[in-house]
Formats: C-alpha cells, structure tokens, sequence
C-alpha cells in the first residue's frame, strides 16, 4: 500500500514537474487547444456519435445504428455523387499538381521583378474563393457576349456552353479552384527549392547538362518529398469540394457537379436530416481516410 | 521577468475565451415582465419606414399589453443560417418562413404546437384550410398562414415596346397561352435581340416555379392511395409536352437567355436591365426590379398565368409565423396579441386596420409597389374587403400594363403535398437535363426520375 502510494505520488510529481518544466508552451498552446477542442474535435466525434442516430433537428432521438448509411448509400443520388467527386480530384491531379510545381521552378529561376511575380502568383489566394467563383461565372458566360466566348469568336470559333455543358464541368470547376488556390502551395515549393545546394547545378554545367538535366537530375528528386505530400493535402482537400460547386452550378446541370458535401449539405440545410447529412460526411472521411492509408502503403512499399 | 508577464498575459486571454463562452440569455429572469422577441423586423437603415412603422407598433402594443416588453429581431428565414440559429437556440419567440419550409422544421422540432390557441382564437376557422394544412402535422397546428400570393407573368415594358407588342391604348399585347409566350418570346427576341423570355433553372426554385407549366399541361405529379402512401406519377406524356415546350423555347426558337442555370437574382437582374422581355413571377417579387436597379414600376407589366392544354393554373404562396419551440404559454397569448395589433389576426380591430394602412401608407411614400393583394390567407370575405379598402387609395400601379394576376379563369393550385423541396429539386434537375442536352430522350429521362423519387422520398 505504502509502495503504492509511493509510486502515485511519484507520478505524480513527475506530471507536475513535467507541467512545470513546460509551463510556458502549455499556456501558450492553450488558447488553440480550446478552440480546437471546442470547433473541430467535439462537433467531429459528437458528428460521427450522431450519425447513428435519428434525429430531430440537431438533437439526437434514437439509435438506428448503420440505418442512415443504409439510407444515404441506397439514395439514387449517391454513386453520381461518389463519382463526381472522385473525378473532381482525379482533374486536381491533372490541373491542379503540377501548376504550382512549374510555376515555382519558374519563379525560382527568375532574375527581374521577382518580388512582383511572386506578389502576382499569390495574389489570387488572397481573393474570396467566391469571389472568384462569380469571377469565373463572368468568364464561362455561355452568351455570345461571355468573354471566353467573345476570344473564341474573335478567332473564328463557335461558342462553347462551357459550365452548361455537362461533361466539362467539373474540369472548369477545378480550373477555378486551380487558380484561386496554386499561390499558397507555390510559395511553399518556392520556400522548398530555397535549400537545394546551388553547387549541385554548377556540377551539371560543368558536365555540359542543359536545364533539363538540371530538373531531371536536381530539381525535381529534391522537390519530390514535397510533391508527394501536396499530392496527399490536395486529395484530402478536393474531396471536401463544396462552395465552387454550390455558388457555380449548384450541382447542376442535371447533378453534374454535385459532390459529396454538396449532398451532406442538402440533408442538413434543405431537408433538415442532420443523421443523414453527418452519415454521408463520415462517408467521406472514411474514403480520404481509406485513401490516405492505401497511399501510405504503396510510398512505403515503394521506399523499401 | 518578461517570460513570466507573458504567461499570464495568455492566462488572461484564454480566461477570457472561456468565460465569453458563458454569455447571458437575453431574457432576464426574475422579472415579472413578458419578453417576447419578434422575428423579420425591418432593418432602420436599408427599410427605414417601415422600420418607424414597426417602431409605431411597439408603442401601440403597450397600450393592448404593458406587461411585455417586445424585442425585435431582423432574423429572415434562409435554408443557409436556420439550422445554425435554431440548434443555438438563437431563434425569436415568432419567425417568418416561406410556405415551402414548415414541414421540415416542424418536423425537426424547431416550431411550438399552437393548436389550442389557434382554436380558442378563431384562426382555426377562418383561415384557408388549403394554407393551415402546410403548417399541420399529425393534426396539429404549428404555425399561421399570414401573407399569401399568387403567381403569374411580368414583361418588361421597354422591349415590348420596342417590339411593338404595345396596343394603342398604352395596354400590352400579353399573351394569353404557353404557345402564345413562344410566340411573344420570338418577336421580342426578333425585335430587340434580346431574350424574350427567361426562367429560373440553378436550384430547387426552378421547380417551383415550373410547376405553374406543367398543371397546365395536366401533370399530376403524385396521388395518395388508400393506405395514405404517395405514388409519384408524372413521367406521362403530359410532363414530357411540358418539357418540350421549354426544350422548344431554347433549341427550336432560341428565345431564352444562353445562360440557362439562372438563380431567381439572376433572372431579375436581367428582367430589371432589359435584358429578358418575359417571365413567370410571384405578386410578392414586383418591388425588387424597383428597389435593386431603379426600373421604373410603369415598366413592369403583370397578367395572369397563361394557359396550357389543360387550364390555367397558378401557384400559390406565401409566409407563415411559426412560433419558435422554446416558447413559454404566457409568451404566447402576448404573440397573438401581437398579431392582432399589428392585423394578422383573424379580426380586424380599429387599431389594427390603422397599423394595416400606415404600413401601406409607408411602403407607398418608399416607393414600393402597392396593388390589391390578388390572394388572401383568409377565407372571411368580409375581412378581405377591409384590407382591400384599406389598399385600394394607395394602390400606384397603371391597371392597363399591370392587369390583375387573377381572373375567372385562374385556378389556384396550392403546391405538392409530400416532399416538396425534393420534388422541386428533380423538376430542376429535370429542366436543366432539357436545357443543356438538346438530344436528350425525355420520356425514359422522366421514368428513371420518377423511380429514383418515389424510392428516395416516397417509399
């Protein structure tokens, strides 16, 4: 018993200690852990609790167990939704990876006005995201008068019904997200490049390799790690892809750029079927979570 | 000694996080007075006359009941922040929402049941039973119909002018059938080169709005069978004629604006700056063309809904009160007393009717619309000649352009009984299928739509 004691307060002057020891960093740190507590984990575990149940409003009445999924999954709407949003990162992929990864090796290379180049890269992350969705609506008007359309009549081409066209919507949606959001992970590559050992260039001029050797043998293997990650955020992100959709297309023409938080966002704010709506976001964690996992393991797998 | 002056700088802040959490109720209790809060209060700045109308109305009340203390509240109903203010508890005691919404939210517990009062008061019998079933579930009430209206069409005066669609008279050639709007439509866009019609297709309100079309066109969208189940049943021919009409419009005539995934701020934009001769409109949008870019309310011409093979039908509307769950009995007898004072109220008091006209009264010197409401809530005759008494001095509109959206042909056409807004949302995505996809097949279109909404909201 004696020894018991002993030991408790043993750990427990160790916690107290270690407490002590870091006393600063934990009082600086609390403000975001409340915030954090308090705005994501709560309503993430409370969400996740809730889609079991039925609900009334946001209050829980009865536990149905998987019956919301059931629900959700055999929606008509459902696999058009799982489909466009896996297409909606697959053209991420396409447009949206690499930009930035250009773009930095460009302005990296720059001698003149790079201050200005890389105001003006970021400067669209700077823009409300649905202000460059309206921006863009201007841009994809499908009257002859839309600008795009009014460029492609001035080199003698038809007019395009662009966001109305069902199968290019989602691609001219991720164009818009593209360019409102590839300045922040530009600067991020940029800041990445920032520590490649400029002798190592020097080497390849030496050995008579261009630029593209230089990118080949240099660049690119150093920017990979970073490449490989941004890959990862970038799927995590688009697959959460919501506002482009709801403020452009509403989903539509005919559901054709509908996603999943798109739906989710139906059950709770149209339908008021808060079970249904956590249901399919906690479906769409696990597939970002299914994802990530399957991805983890092939990077490992490669490594090895 | 910096270190230290730091921690407890950021002590101090997150204390203050933590306790600006707690925030007070803005009920204090203890008090022996009444507090009721009033939602769609108008905002002093951008509404300032009826603001000082309303302002009116408090005084007024005191006079009925000293013992409450009203608080108004601008909450507006909007599907985006309804569900955040009513689960923060944040909603007034009485709120507005649009006819489209009470099931949901009677349905996810977020309005009182008021049918004792509703009864005792005599709402129960002199309002339309066609609006007290919206706020009714499992026959009870749960709210109270207070502002109808009716839909019909409205044209832009200028391009029918400049279509010569004008007669000498100074009245317009409106038309009078769904063909006739195709025909109408080309000779404005002819004319002018501008879309001679226009309608809503980005989200659910395009359904709603597309209705008025397709019960001409004889549609039934769903019928209760014996058991109280629905059966969706509109993919029939007459749904296909309806949608090939609008299908027509855009492919065969070309006489709609290119963008078709137009919201309703859209479509009035372009209406406001002459850039759609026609559209269907409800009798509540007339002041919004007028207010958000300055047209002239001379160049807005109303009629009643055109007709279609099968009649002509015209959607109703409106608002209700709903009564916000937390609600105390004592509250509640002071928000119908509330509603009597300010003529919402099955009576018509000598008080009331002078709060009825000032509202009016202020409107009108806003330069708002004023026309005799085409459709009431309240199935009292007598009642509904006081208020159009009432409107009739202040009425600012030119009968000739603005015809009445009701005649002996309209019928009234309350909208679907079950999964209104889910049913909206296939009709839109319908119409948007039809719009984008000139080789679309509409009849197998129409089945699978029918199937997957009888399965997801029916069933």
């Amino acid at each position: 018993m004696r020894a018991e004691n002993k030991r408790k307060r043993t750990i427990g002057q160790a916690v107290m200690y270690w407490l002590r020891r870091d006393a600063i960093g934990w009082v600086l740190l609390l403000p975001s852990l409340f915030c954090f507590t308090i705005f994501m984990w709560q309503p993430l575990i409370s969400g996740i609790g809730m889609s079991f149940f039925d609900t009334k409003g946001f209050e829980t009445t009865e536990f149905i167990g998987l019956e919301n999924y059931v629900k959700i999954i055999s929606d008509s709407g459902f696999v058009n939704a799982v489909q466009n949003t896996v297409e909606y990162a697959l053209w991420s992929i396409v447009i949206g990876l690499f930009v930035p990864v250009i773009v930095a090796i460009m302005l990296n290379e720059m001698i003149h006005a790079k201050g200005f180049f890389r105001f003006a890269v970021y400067f669209p992350c700077m823009v409300p995201s649905i202000v460059t969705s309206v921006m863009w609506l201007i841009i994809f008007d499908p009257s002859a008068g839309g600008l795009l359309n009014h460029i492609l009549s001035l080199i003698g081409l038809e007019p395009s019904q662009w966001l109305q066209n069902s199968s290019i919507t989602i691609p001219l949606i991720v164009l818009t997200m593209t360019w409102g959001g590839f300045g922040s992970t530009t600067i991020l590559y940029l800041a990445d490049l920032q520590g490649v050992n400029t002798e190592l260039y020097e080497a390849i001029e030496i050995d008579g390799g261009g630029i593209f050797k230089k990118l080949k043998y240099i660049t690119l293997p150093y920017m990979s790690g970073m490449i490989k990650m941004m890959f990862i955020m970038q799927i995590i992100g688009v697959f959460q892809v919501f506002q482009q959709p709801l403020a452009m297309t509403g989903g539509g023409p005919n559901n054709a750029s509908i996603s999943l938080a798109l739906v989710a966002y139906n059950y709770a704010f149209s339908s008021m079927e808060v079970g249904k709506s956590v249901a399919t976001s906690v479906v769409t964690g696990l597939m970002i979570f299914a994802f990530t996992i399957v991805y983890m393991r092939l990077k490992k797998s490669n490594e090895d | 000694m910096k270190k230290k002056l730091f921690a407890v700088m950021c002590m101090a802040l997150s204390l203050s996080m933590l306790t600006g959490c707690g925030g007070g109720t803005n009920q204090e209790m203890g008090d022996e007075k009444i507090e009721i809060s009033v939602g769609y209060w108008p905002n002093p700045e951008t509404d300032a006359e009826r603001y000082a109308i309303y302002e009116g109305y408090i005084e007024t009340f005191k006079q009925k009941r000293p013992d409450v203390t009203v608080i108004p509240d601008e909450m507006n109903h909007s599907n985006d922040t309804f569900m955040a203010l009513a689960a923060a508890g944040q909603l007034p005691n009485i709120y507005r929402v649009p006819f489209t919404e009470p099931k949901n939210i009677i349905n996810a517990g977020y309005a009182r049941d008021i049918t004792d009062i509703m009864k005792k008061r005599g709402y129960d019998k002199k309002l339309n039973s066609d609006l007290l079933d919206i706020v009714t579930v499992d026959g009870r009430y749960y709210g109270i119909p207070y502002n109808g209206y009716m839909m019909g069409m409205w044209y832009n005066v200028n391009l029918f002018e400049q279509a010569g669609l004008v007669n000498e008279d100074g009245s317009l050639k409106y038309p009078k059938t769904w063909e006739e709007v195709a025909e109408t439509a080309k000779i404005i866009t002819e004319k002018t080169g501008q879309p001679g019609f226009g309608f809503q297709c980005k989200d659910a309100e395009a359904g709603w709005n597309f209705m008025n079309i397709a019960w001409s066109y004889g549609v039934k969208f769903m019928e209760m069978g014996e058991d109280g189940k629905y059966t969706a049943t509109f993919a029939t021919k007459e749904m296909a004629d309806a949608l090939q009409f609008i299908s027509d419009l855009k492919w065969k005539y070309n006489v709609i604006p290119a963008n078709v995934l137009l919201s309703r701020g859209d479509l009035v934009k372009l209406f406001a700056t002459d850039q759609v001769g026609m559209s269907i409109c409800a009798e509540d949008w007339l002041d919004s063309p007028v207010k958000n870019y300055n047209m002239p309310k001379e160049k807005i011409g109303t009629s009643p809904m055109p007709s279609g093979p099968a009649g002509t039908y015209a959607e109703t509307g409106g608002d209700a009160w709903l009564i916000s769950a937390e609600t105390t009995d004592e509250q509640l007898e002071a928000l119908f007393d509330w509603l009597d004072v300010v003529g919402n109220g099955p009576e018509l008091s000598d008080l009331a009717k002078t709060n009825i006209e000032n509202n009016v009264k202020a409107r009108a010197s806003d330069g708002k619309v004023i026309t005799v409401p085409a459709f009431s809530v309240w199935q009292d005759e007598e009642r509904n000649k006081q208020i159009e008494e009432i409107y009739t001095p202040y009425v600012n509109t030119d009968p000739k352009v603005q015809v009445s959206m009701m005649n002996d042909k309209v019928m009234l056409h309350a909208e679907e009984p079950m999964a209104t807004q889910e049913l909206y949302r296939v009709v839109s995505s319908l119409m948007q299928e039809v719009l984008t996809n000139e080789n679309v097949d509409i009849m197998p279109l129409l089945e699978e739509k029918q199937a997957n909404f009888q399965r997801d909201f029916l069933d």
